[in-house]
Order: structure tokens, then sequence, then C-alpha cells
């Protein structure tokens, strides 16, 4: 009983932490706590997709093919992943009318990638163990929030573009930001050498970085003012 | 009329009817009331309503109240922004609506573009999942689970397979930790690396207990649990000898398990395993290039009709160990079914000039006989060397039937014949000496 709770924990707790940062009334922590909850429901539907790709196509993980391996964790893995975490956000927080902030998005998307990564904390409990288990609360919970957040702030700022060729490009270029974030952290995981490991920890951290800067920019101030942006509309 | 900057907010409003009498009067906090009520209209309706209160103003204007007049106009003009914008937002609605229809599309396209440009070898998909499972008294459900690829060491991923079978085992047993013979020794793969560590013989290779399971298994005939137990061990191997060996013993499990025995002795292959079997001997060889599983290889290639790459395989194979008389035999079978002759009599006869085991002569014209099976008519000169192969094994009666056979087959050319002929006028003679 006790793994599972140390599988949840982790994103559990960004996610409090996230909604403890938040400053705005949209969104709120019950709509972060839904889209969590949405974000780990994805994990099942990407579980689906990766499985159809590794079946009937020719990319798998261990395909003989050098190409065949890295595009099956780009193409694969990777957009299998984004885009459902990405179905989401297009169902839940793109048609809201008070979604029109980079922030909002950037909290949307971590609360859906941090139920994604909890759900799939839980399946690799029961494949891996503990060890692996506590990497992976500490390296890819983070990680995943890491990949979708370029996503949820692109998503913020189709919102905002004029004209529908500039939406399609915000929306298209987070996606496709994402999925290279996601595809690269596989892709240097799935090699045996320690030093390309390394540079999947190195990503996370840089991933963070990024994350955090977004945050610092686009978060509502408090200053005094008592009119936080993103009211409802 | 309007001054020019109130004409400038109600330019949009044509015409100057006059307004009923009796209507509302306009402007002061009625006018913001309506303004919000107005709101919640929809975009023409507030156009009209903006039209009605400007022509209001054009009555007033004529009445010769300005103030009333100037009101009314700025109402107006509100009231189109209004409109304006709802309409605006109702644009925006419809891009949105738009470009999410196109990433979806484009989404779909991509991933179209993966399963159309690198689609699965179409041997993989020749076996009927539906027909398998009923074969083997399993739901299509589990069939369809099986991506037909061995599972891979690694990975940052978790197949939908794997899920479903710890699902399974979690329905069925209850079990929620690792089972108690693990659970009581945790330590057992520490313990035994630190035991070998002490007393094993310098230069011996580590003691791999998924390798050893995995045999055992196959020599019991459980081909599932081996390759299962192979897999399990390939999670945790790094070294790539290690790797080489768990997928060769995994190979070898597939391979085996899509092997029958038919009626007339020869065999069946499940193409589908000869499949898998061909993917498990590629990571093995990628792990570590050896003889043997190079050899295996090329059988399987051969067995899938990629001759090419079956001739590539068993050349390197041989290259690396000429004693494999074998793999020699699949060569020169590789070059029978693609009618290169020479080359596949050049093949059988290094192995008779070799004096091979009987067992290996009795391998290669099995495997003569199974091409014939398959392709009755096709390769008569399979006949010939199945003659010779018979002769070297001493077995003249059969080896007079197949060299006559092989006589009867007009379409051979002549130098052919006449090996056969000396072949058939002394049976006991040296392949060297025909």
């Amino acid at each position: 009983m006790l793994l599972p709770v140390v599988a949840l924990a982790p994103a559990i707790g960004l996610l409090w932490l996230l909604a403890m940062w938040n400053r705005s009334d949209w969104p709120n922590g019950g709509l972060l706590a839904v889209l969590m909850c949405l974000g780990g429901s994805s994990a099942g539907l990407a579980l689906v997709l990766n499985h159809s790709v590794e079946k009937y196509s020719a990319l798998w993980s261990d395909a003989p093919a050098l190409h065949l391996r890295l595009l099956f964790w780009v193409l694969g893995i990777g957009l299998n992943e984004e885009f459902s975490k990405l179905l989401v956000l297009l169902a839940l927080v793109y048609p809201r009318r008070s979604f029109t902030e980079p922030y909002q998005g950037l909290l949307t998307a971590c609360a859906v990638a941090l139920g994604f990564a909890a759900v799939e904390n839980l399946v690799y409990l029961e494949r891996y163990g503990t060890p692996t288990l506590l990497v992976r609360s500490l390296l890819t919970v983070p990680a995943h929030a890491g990949f979708t957040v370029p996503l949820g702030v692109c998503l913020a700022y189709a919102r905002r573009a004029e004209g529908l060729l500039r939406k399609y490009l915000w929306l298209v270029g987070g996606l496709t930001v994402a999925v290279t974030f996601h595809g690269a952290y596989n892709i240097w995981l799935s090699f045996d050498q320690e030093w390309l490991n390394r540079i999947a920890y190195m990503q996370v951290v840089l991933m963070l970085v990024l994350a955090g800067l977004l945050a610092r920019f686009e978060l509502p101030r408090n200053d005094g003012a008592g009119t936080p942006r993103g009211q409802e509309g | 009329m309007a001054p020019p900057d109130e004409q400038r907010d109600a330019a949009p409003i044509a015409g100057g009817e006059s307004p009923a009498r009796g209507e509302p009067s306009p402007g002061g906090e009625a006018t913001s009331l309506e303004l919000k009520a107005s709101a919640s209209l929809g975009v023409a309706a507030l156009r009209e309503q903006a039209r009605r209160t400007y022509r209001r103003g054009n009555r007033y204007f004529e009445l010769r109240i300005p103030n009333l007049a100037l009101a009314e106009w700025r109402q107006a003009g509100r009231i189109w922004r209004t409109a304006d914008a709802a309409s605006r937002g109702s644009r925006q609605r419809i891009g949105d609506l738009r470009a999410v229809v196109l990433l979806l599309l484009t989404v779909l396209l991509i991933l179209n573009l993966v399963y159309g440009l690198f689609p699965r070898d179409a041997a993989d998909q020749s076996v009927n999942p539906a027909e398998e499972a009923e074969e083997e008294g399993q739901s299509w459900w589990v069939h369809w689970l099986d991506t037909g690829h061995p599972e891979a060491p690694g990975a940052p991923s978790v197949t939908l397979r794997e899920w479903w079978q710890r699902v399974q085992r979690r329905w069925r047993t209850g079990e929620e930790e690792p089972p108690p013979a693990i659970a009581a020794r945790p330590d057992l793969d520490e313990r035994w690396g630190e035991l070998l560590a002490r007393y094993r013989t310098r230069g011996a290779e580590p003691l791999d207990f998924h390798l050893l399971a995995g045999y055992g298994f196959i020599g019991t005939g459980d081909f599932r649990k081996a390759a299962h137990a192979f897999e399990e061990g390939l999670h945790g191997a790094r070294m790539p000898r290690q790797r080489a060996n768990l997928y060769q013993g995994l190979a070898n499990a597939f391979y085996y398990e899509g092997y029958r025995t038919g009626a007339d002795g020869l065999a069946r292959y499940d193409l589908g395993q000869v499949r898998k079997a061909a993917g498990a001997y590629e990571r093995s060889v990628a792990a570590e290039a050896r003889a043997l599983p190079l050899g295996n290889l090329g059988w399987m290639y051969f067995l899938l009709g990629e001759y090419e790459r079956a001739e590539q395989a068993s050349l390197r194979a041989l290259s690396l160990d000429k004693s494999l008389y074998y793999v020699r035999l699949n060569l020169g079978l590789t070059y029978l079914v693609q009618d290169r002759f020479e080359e596949a009599y050049a093949a059988y006869r290094a192995v008779l000039l070799s004096q091979p085991d009987d067992e290996v002569l009795s391998g290669g014209i099995d495997d003569l006989r199974t091409v014939l099976r398959d392709h009755p008519g096709r390769f008569p000169f399979a006949d010939l060397m199945i003659g010779l192969l018979e002769r070297a094994a001493g077995d003249a009666p059969r080896a007079e039937r197949s060299l006559r056979k092989f006589l009867h087959a007009r379409e051979m050319a002549r130098p052919w014949r006449r090996l056969a002929e000396r072949a058939l006028q002394n049976l006991t003679a040296p392949v060297g000496d025909l």
C-alpha cells in the first residue's frame, strides 16, 4: 500500500506547490485537480497508441536500425504521449473564455502532465520495483511537467493570436517543442552509456529552469492592485 | 445632422428614418442598463438595436432637441462597438475551432506517415491472430496485446501487454508485493555476485540465472516460460555478451515454439514465430557478432523468403567459423531456390568433401525435401542434391531413386544430368571422384 502512495506523492506534491503558487482565480485548485485526474486517464490512451505503433509499424524500442529506434522514441512515444495530454488541454482548457494568459497554460499543462506522470509511475512500480520508482519520482515526474509546459504556454498564445494561420502555428509549434523534448529525453535514456543518461538529467534541469523563467515572466504579480488577471469572462 | 465626431461613431448606420412615437427616452442610467442588457443579444440583434437608436437620435434632431439626439447617437455608437466586439469574439471562437481541427488533422497525418513510411514487415502479419487464438484457446485480445517483438531492456517505456499481464496477475492472486521467494532473499543477486567473485575460477563467465532458467524451460518444452525468463534477464542485462546470450536464447525459444513436425516427418514453421526469432537473433548479433546466431539468422531469413539477407548472414557466419556444416547446407539451399545451381553445388560439395556426420547429412536432406514439398515440381535440382547426400550417407537405394527422379526432369542442363549419371554408375565412389 505504501508504494502506490510513494508513486503518487511526487506528482500530488508538485501540483500542490503549483496551486499554492497560483495567485489567480482561474485556474483554481479544483480545476487543477480535475485536470490532473484527466491527465492520468490520458496515460491509458497513450499506452494504447504506443502499443499500436509497436505492433503495426517497424518502429520499436529495440529495432535493429538506429533510425527506427530514434523515430520510435520521438514519433512513437513522444508524439503519442504529448498528443494524449494535448487532447485533455484542448477539451477542457482551450475552449474556456477565461483562458487568455500564458501562465494559465503553464499551470494547466503542468497539472495534466503531473497526472500523466503519476499514473505512469504506478505502472512502472509494477514493472521495475521501488528503486526505479524513486529515480522516476525525482526525475521523470518533473520531466513530464517540463515537456508539457511549452505546449500549455503555446496554447495560450494560440488563443490570443489573430488569424487561423497564427493560431495553427502556435498550436503546432507547442506540440513540436513538447514532442522534441520528450523524444530527446527518451533517446538519452534508451542508450546504455552513462554519459548519455546524464544528458537526460541535465535536460530535466534545463526544462525546469525554462518553466521557472516562463512562470516568472507570466505569473500575475501581487502588486496590491487586487485585480489578478484571468477573471471569468 | 449629428456633429462629425458623433457621425464617425455611428458611421455604419445608414438612413434617417423617423422613430415611432412613444419610444422610451434614451440616455442616462436607462441607457447604460440597456447597453448591459444588449450585451447578451446576438450580433445581428445588437446592430439592429444600434440602428433603431440612431434613428431615434435623428428624430430628436428633427424635433430640435439636440441634447437627446446627441445622447441617442452616442448610445448607438456604443451598441455598435459592442456588436463589433461580439462579432470578433465569435470569429475568434470559430478560428480557434478551425485551428484545433487543423492540428488534429496534422497529428493524424503524421501518424499516418509513420504507419505508411515504416510499415511492419508483411511476414509479421501473416498469421491471422483470430485463427491463432482459436487454435490455442486464447482470446483475440491476448493476441492483440502481443506485439511480436521481444521485450527490450533498459527502455523507458512499459508496454500495454506487460501492464495487462500485471493487472491480470493482481486480479487472480491479489499479489501486491513481489513473490515471497524473491522478497525473502532481496539480496540474492548481490550475494551471488560476491560469492562468485570470491570463489569463481579466473576467466570464467558469471552465472546468468535467467539464461539457465530459459534453457531449462526449453529443455522441458515450455517455450513461453523460456521466452519469459530470457526477457526478464534482458531487463537487467548490460554487458554485450550477456545480452547476446539472452537474445540468442530468446530467439531459440521463439523458433522452437513455432516449430512443428508434420505427418511426413518434415518441419512446419509458424512464420510469425520465425519473424520474432529473426528479430531476437538480429539483436543478439548486434550485441556481439558470433557464428552460431549469425547462421541461425540466415536460416530464419531463408524461411521468411529473404534470400539475399539469408546469404549475407550465412556467409558472415562461415567467415567466423568454417566448420559450421549446417550453415553451408543452408547457404546451398539458399542458392538452389534462386536457381544459382553452380554456387549451390559448390556449397553442397564442400560439405560432402568434409565427410560430416550422418546427422548433418540427414538435416540437409530433410531441408531439401521440405523445399520440394512446399514447391512441388519447381526445384528438380533439389533431387540431385538429395541423391548426392543420400549417397554420401550410404543409403544407396534412396540415392538411386532420387537421382533417377532428377534425370526424369528434362529441363535440367546437360552437365547436371551427366553428374547424376556418373553418381548413379558408381553409388559408392567419393563425391570428389564424380
